[in-house]
């Protein structure tokens, strides 16, 4: 067996079980290769776990430590990590936890993990200068209405069918006792997220808001963005943004 | 640029802000750089904060020096990334692969000590070398399970590399210990066979014990104390080396309150400066 081939039948192993192949070149007698072999299965499914409950402390406390882990062996065999550095290891979770079998009968699991990954890509994201409200003291509201106005590159905005901030929040305090809690699982909630400075936010806000900020961060204006929409909710989304580091520029229009 | 032959600990997020706060009489501070690969944020922020007042090592644990696929480009040029942006006094990686066919496991697998291996390894450490455009020290592992088809002692295939790349060692001393344990040797002989005129850092740190068949077998685990057996092999190994060395005191798991880390690597200091003062008086 040449060097590839052996570490194709090593891989193979941890993830399947000692080959007989692979066990042949230990220079054990093979009852003990099992054994020593499995602390380097055990070491890999234990810090991946380990990574994975960190990016998503919300639904470990959902779930609970013992569903987490199962869940966490069955996703870490199927989706093992594509690169060496943990920041970007299983951000496909939301994905798998919404197909995954055993998760079904819970629906709100995959946004709540969207919320929790957001979090973390808004906590490592590039450090980039924000707007704060001197830089909108003095513009005329008439510029600013044809202004475009570019989100902190942090942001996500996330709309769900079930109550994902109230979720959320109760999993910031799992102390608490459940009996205390009331939310209904029907109400959707939309979130967003983002870092000012080095503070990561989440706020939650209405649907209006949402589209309002959905179509800023397409490209529309201001205006072109709060069209159709209340006068007050866009008043307050925008006074939300500009106290909480949501722009990065202002591109102001030329006509 | 080099770092200073003194006592250096870990720097983990639990301790950014003490450290900053305190800053505790340590030597120097040690980081794996697979942990500074977000583009900003906070971890980076601390780093620089941290390193404007205590020398930097990246100890890094993802280019997979043993994979017979080469080293993956795009994490060589993030870890290039990474020293460049933050420009540490050292930097070092494991004898060990973990990358194989587009995965990576997080973790430190073994090799077999074969000719075959030995240029694959060369290989690899020219090809990190040519891109940081400076010397990396390597390690020796912890290793759980041996191979019957070695070429060659794990020593001498630390000084082939050597020989074959300008490379420096790195000396874990708890992995000698460990895996003197699990692979039935002299700890004392392999560091008397140790090519240690090329050593540029020791690590010390805590491991674990499993049963398995009546046999104890070691667990470095990087989350407890130093044993009394490791630091007498570590005084048995400064004697052979000669001369001060810069001494990590490494812990990644359940992570103590930053005195703990402080008081270990104090007891290194002391353990080095008892036997390098012992030394010169004798010399006199």
């Amino acid at each position: 067996m040449n060097a590839k081939q052996w570490q194709y039948e090593f891989i193979q192993s941890l993830f399947q079980g000692l080959s007989s192949e692979l066990s042949q070149t230990f220079a054990d007698e093979s009852t003990k290769n099992v054994e020593r072999f499995s602390v380097y299965q055990n070491n890999i499914f234990y810090s991946l776990s380990k990574a994975l409950a960190e990016l998503y402390p919300s639904i470990k406390v959902l779930v609970g430590e013992e569903f987490f882990q199962t869940t966490a062996q069955v996703y870490i065999r199927e989706n093992p990590p594509k690169t060496a550095a943990m920041v970007y290891f299983s951000w496909d979770f939301p994905n798998f936890l919404e197909d995954f079998e055993h998760t079904q009968t819970l629906p709100y699991l995959s946004d709540i993990a969207r919320l929790d990954l957001a979090r973390h890509r808004a906590y490592h994201a590039e450090d980039l200068p924000v707007l704060g409200p001197v830089d909108f003291a003095h513009l005329k509201q008439s510029t600013l209405d044809k202004a475009k106005l570019k989100l902190n590159s942090s942001t996500s905005i996330i709309n769900s069918l079930y109550p994902i901030f109230s979720i959320w929040q109760m999993c910031q305090q799992p102390e608490n006792n459940d009996a205390d809690i009331n939310i209904n699982l029907e109400q959707p909630e939309s979130v967003i997220v983002l870092r000012n400075n080095f503070e990561v936010l989440v706020f939650s806000i209405d649907d209006t808001t949402s589209d309002f900020y959905q179509l800023l961060s397409d490209g529309q204006t201001i205006c072109q963005s709060a069209a159709n929409k209340n006068l007050e909710t866009i008043t307050t989304a925008l006074a939300l943004g500009i106290e909480n580091g949501f722009f990065e520029s202002i591109e102001h229009s030329n006509d | 640029m080099a770092l200073p032959k003194t006592t250096g600990i870990s720097l983990k997020p639990e301790h950014y802000q003490e450290i900053l706060t305190t800053r505790p009489n340590i030597g120097w501070l040690e980081v794996h750089p697979e942990n500074y690969m977000g583009a900003g944020g906070l971890p980076h922020r601390f780093l620089s904060a941290i390193h404007q007042h205590y020398p930097l090592s990246m100890h890094s644990v993802g280019l997979s020096l043993g994979s017979s696929e080469g080293v993956e480009p795009t994490h060589l040029n993030a870890i290039a990334q990474i020293v460049a942006r933050h420009n540490p006094q050292q930097i070092s990686e494991h004898l060990a692969w973990s990358h194989w066919n587009g995965i990576f496991l997080n973790d430190l697998l073994p090799i077999p000590y074969t000719k075959e291996f030995l240029a694959i390894v060369e290989n690899n450490i020219h090809q990190v070398q040519d891109a940081l455009k400076r010397k990396i020290l390597i390690e020796n592992p912890s290793v759980y399970i041996g191979f019957k088809d070695n070429d060659y002692s794990e020593t001498d295939f630390l000084d082939e590399l050597v020989k074959r790349t300008g490379c420096g060692l790195l000396l874990d001393i708890s992995n000698v210990f460990v895996s003197s344990n699990n692979q039935s040797y002299s700890a004392e002989k392999y560091i008397d066979n140790y090519p240690y005129k090329h050593i540029g850092e020791i690590h010390l740190a805590g491991y674990k014990q499993n049963k398995i068949d009546n046999n104890i077998l070691l667990i470095d685990d990087h989350g407890s104390i130093v044993s009394n057996e490791v630091w007498q092999l570590f005084t048995y190994t400064l004697k052979k080396v000669g001369q001060p060395t810069p001494i990590l005191l490494e812990w990644d798991t359940d992570i103590p309150e930053l005195a703990l880390l402080v008081d270990e690597a104090d007891k290194a200091q002391q353990i080095m400066d008892t036997v390098f003062c012992r030394k010169q008086i004798n010399e006199c």
